[in-house]
């Protein structure tokens, strides 16, 4: 789509089969986890993926890092093609492309010391000597702020903010040029979360990273995205520039997702904007998924599937109202 | 939702004067709930905001007396229900109380159910404890799945909570919270664990639910829009205190302490996009040492030498908004 593209994902799909008995057992059906999902980042901008509860954007993470092999699809990194890599290949493309997950309490080994966690990806990639990991390591915990810290302590004595600072400090290890961050602040408080967005922001554009962000809490991708995607049950159904998402929301699901955040302020009560819930992935609604909690929903709606089209330049909308 | 009014005697329901809950570790006293005092009146909403760790599930399991032991204790205080003392009742008092002019609704859904029961009857187990059943159970079960607007409710007290979406958990347990029409009922960030949209409908309910029972409800959660959104007076803590207290549009027009301003400023606004967030910088501090004088004023950008000397006391700025902070002592 763009120029200096450095990842994209074409008609990606990851179908997670469901089998019934233990012994022969025999595949009933697919949970269509990620269904037929494009998009491109190009370098140093932010994708921002949003969407409810199994609606696959963690999945769609996996598949990027390699994690998961998609059913089909392609995922070009740099114009070269990585979806069949395995092995060797898969091993030395994963320099590029690193992960901060959600919760820095379960990411981080807990009988590991804070300097060998940090160290770990260099040491396996074994791309420095014992020397130049430990001076490198000094300056990955500059680098996300943790001057001060003392390396020879185990994660647990580390506060929420911090231990997700020491899991960013890894991933950073490597120099990747794009790191996946899923549901990055959303085990931590409310005044953390602010420092670590900060943070990102900064690195960002200190390093000329790319991001892919994972969250639920549409304020905070909003914040930090150039670009945000929205899924529902397996569709990507809106991708916009994140302005251009937020004041002009085409999708009926996006606008009803916009609607239904809360806000901190007591003048402005939200009504509820999205009765009913996501229905099971294991069986989607025919046509397009939201149909059954769209407000304007129309008799096509429930037969077609529709297909992402652009109504703007760089806005996409999955939709039959649009076609 | 009621204004915020004067204060009179009668109408006060629940009364915390100068809670003191520890936890005894390996590694000393952690002095979770330091000298709490507040009072709710009848029908009111009351948000109890703070970061994990600030004390406010504890003042919760304080109030309920359910405070785990023998790690922890409630030190000295007094909690008055209905003018009674809490803190003097027997365990059997206690247990009549809770689930029935007390009731409490928990964080996750999914755990607070019993996975191996069906929800009919873990709806009809306050019911039956506290001797309410007139008539048959089940009718009463179902008519309280369709008070929190379970759809088809007659089939669905049979199934599992595990049949049940995450959504529809809350919505059993808010039913089991209600279930005997508390005089108080206790929400212990009732939507956190819940998708946007879902949220939402969770907050709807409860606002309704809360006019047709004119019940006094705490809220607890760290999330500043769901209070907004609900409730009519908001309670800040921080560090085991209550550092703010103030009606809700004070509370987000006006707010007086260091920390609120923080807290107001630090969340992304959708449409508000500006470069950076405003963050506080640090993290709470280590109740096991906690700092002295104001807990806040290692973090506080305007702090003074007499912030980190003695606690501030609290100071009413107007009716209804005090706030514990040296900033307004007038010298």
């Amino acid at each position: 789509m763009r120029d200096n593209t450095i990842i994209s994902a074409m008609n990606l799909k990851k179908y997670f089969p469901v089998t019934k008995g233990t012994f022969f057992s025999k595949v009933t059906g697919y949970v269509k986890a990620v269904d037929d999902i494009s998009f491109s980042i190009s370098q140093g901008q932010t994708l921002g993926l949003v969407g409810e509860s199994g609606c696959g954007k963690s999945t769609t993470a996996n598949v990027l890092l390699g994690l998961e092999a998609p059913t089909s699809g392609q995922i070009m990194f740099e114009g070269k093609d990585i979806t069949g890599f395995n092995g060797k290949e898969l091993f030395k493309f994963r320099r590029n492309i690193q992960a901060v997950f959600q919760d820095p309490f379960r990411s981080l080994n807990p009988r590991k010391k804070v300097r060998q966690i940090i160290s770990e990806p260099l040491r396996v990639h074994k791309v420095l000597s014992k020397k130049e990991t430990f001076s490198r390591v000094l300056e990955l915990v500059e680098l996300v702020g943790l001057e001060s810290l003392r390396m020879d302590l185990y994660p647990h004595e580390f506060s929420g903010g911090q231990r997700q600072r020491i899991a960013i400090a890894r991933a950073l290890a490597l120099r990747p040029k794009t790191i996946i961050l899923d549901e990055p602040v959303s085990a931590l408080d409310v005044s953390i979360q602010a420092q670590i967005l900060n943070l990102l922001i900064d690195l960002q554009e200190k390093l000329g990273l790319t991001y892919l962000i994972i969250a639920h809490d549409l304020a905070v991708v909003e914040h930090v995205s150039t670009h945000i995607g929205v899924m529902y049950l397996g569709h990507l159904v809106e991708l916009a520039p994140s302005e251009e998402l937020y004041y002009n929301a085409q999708h009926p699901y996006t606008r009803a997702l916009l609607a239904s955040v809360p806000v901190a302020d007591p003048e402005d009560i939200r009504d509820v904007s999205l009765e009913g819930e996501v229905p099971s992935p294991l069986n989607p609604p025919h046509g397009c998924t939201f149909h059954p909690r769209c407000p304007v929903c129309r008799p096509e709606c429930s037969k077609k599937v529709p297909f992402m089209r652009e109504i703007t330049p760089g806005h996409y909308v999955a939709c039959h109202l649009y076609s | 939702m009621k204004d915020n009014t004067i204060d009179t005697k009668d109408d006060k329901l629940l009364e915390l004067k100068d809670v003191r809950t520890s936890f005894y570790t390996r590694e000393g006293e952690v002095k979770a709930v330091d000298g709490v005092s507040f009072s709710i009146r009848r029908g009111e909403v009351v948000g109890l905001v703070g970061e994990s760790g600030c004390g406010k599930s504890v003042t919760s399991l304080s109030i309920m007396r359910l405070v785990p032991q023998p790690a922890g204790e409630i030190i000295s205080g007094e909690i008055l229900f209905k003018n009674e003392n809490l803190l003097e009742k027997s365990e059997e008092e206690m247990r009549q109380l809770r689930g029935d002019r007390i009731s409490m609704i928990l964080q996750d859904p999914m755990v607070s159910l019993n996975q191996l029961l069906t929800v009919g009857y873990q709806l009809g187990e306050p019911l039956k404890y506290h001797n309410k059943v007139t008539g048959s159970l089940k009718d009463m079960c179902i008519d309280i799945l369709r008070k929190v607007r379970v759809p088809s409710p007659e089939s669905r007290i049979n199934n599992y909570p595990f049949e049940f979406s995450g959504g529809m958990c809350q919505r059993a347990l808010i039913g089991m919270g209600i279930a005997n029409a508390p005089d108080l009922l206790i929400a212990d960030e009732p939507t956190t664990a819940l998708d946007v949209s879902v949220q939402a409908q969770i907050l709807k309910l409860m606002r309704d639910i809360q006019r047709e029972s004119n019940a006094s409800v705490i809220l607890i959660t760290h999330d500043l829009a769901c209070v907004a959104q609900i409730c009519s007076r908001v309670m800040v803590m921080y560090a085991g205190k209550i550092v703010e207290k103030a009606p809700i549009k004070t509370f987000y027009k006006n707010p007086a302490h260091p920390y609120s301003i923080g807290l107001i400023e630090s969340v992304p606004v959708l449409g508000r996009r500006s470069k950076r967030l405003y963050s506080i910088e640090g993290h709470p501090p280590n109740l096991l040492d906690p700092p002295s004088g104001c807990r806040f004023a290692p973090r506080c950008a305007k702090a003074k030498k007499i912030c980190f000397e003695s606690y501030p006391p609290q100071i009413a700025l107007e009716e209804g908004h005090d706030v514990s902070c040296w900033l307004y002592s007038g010298d």
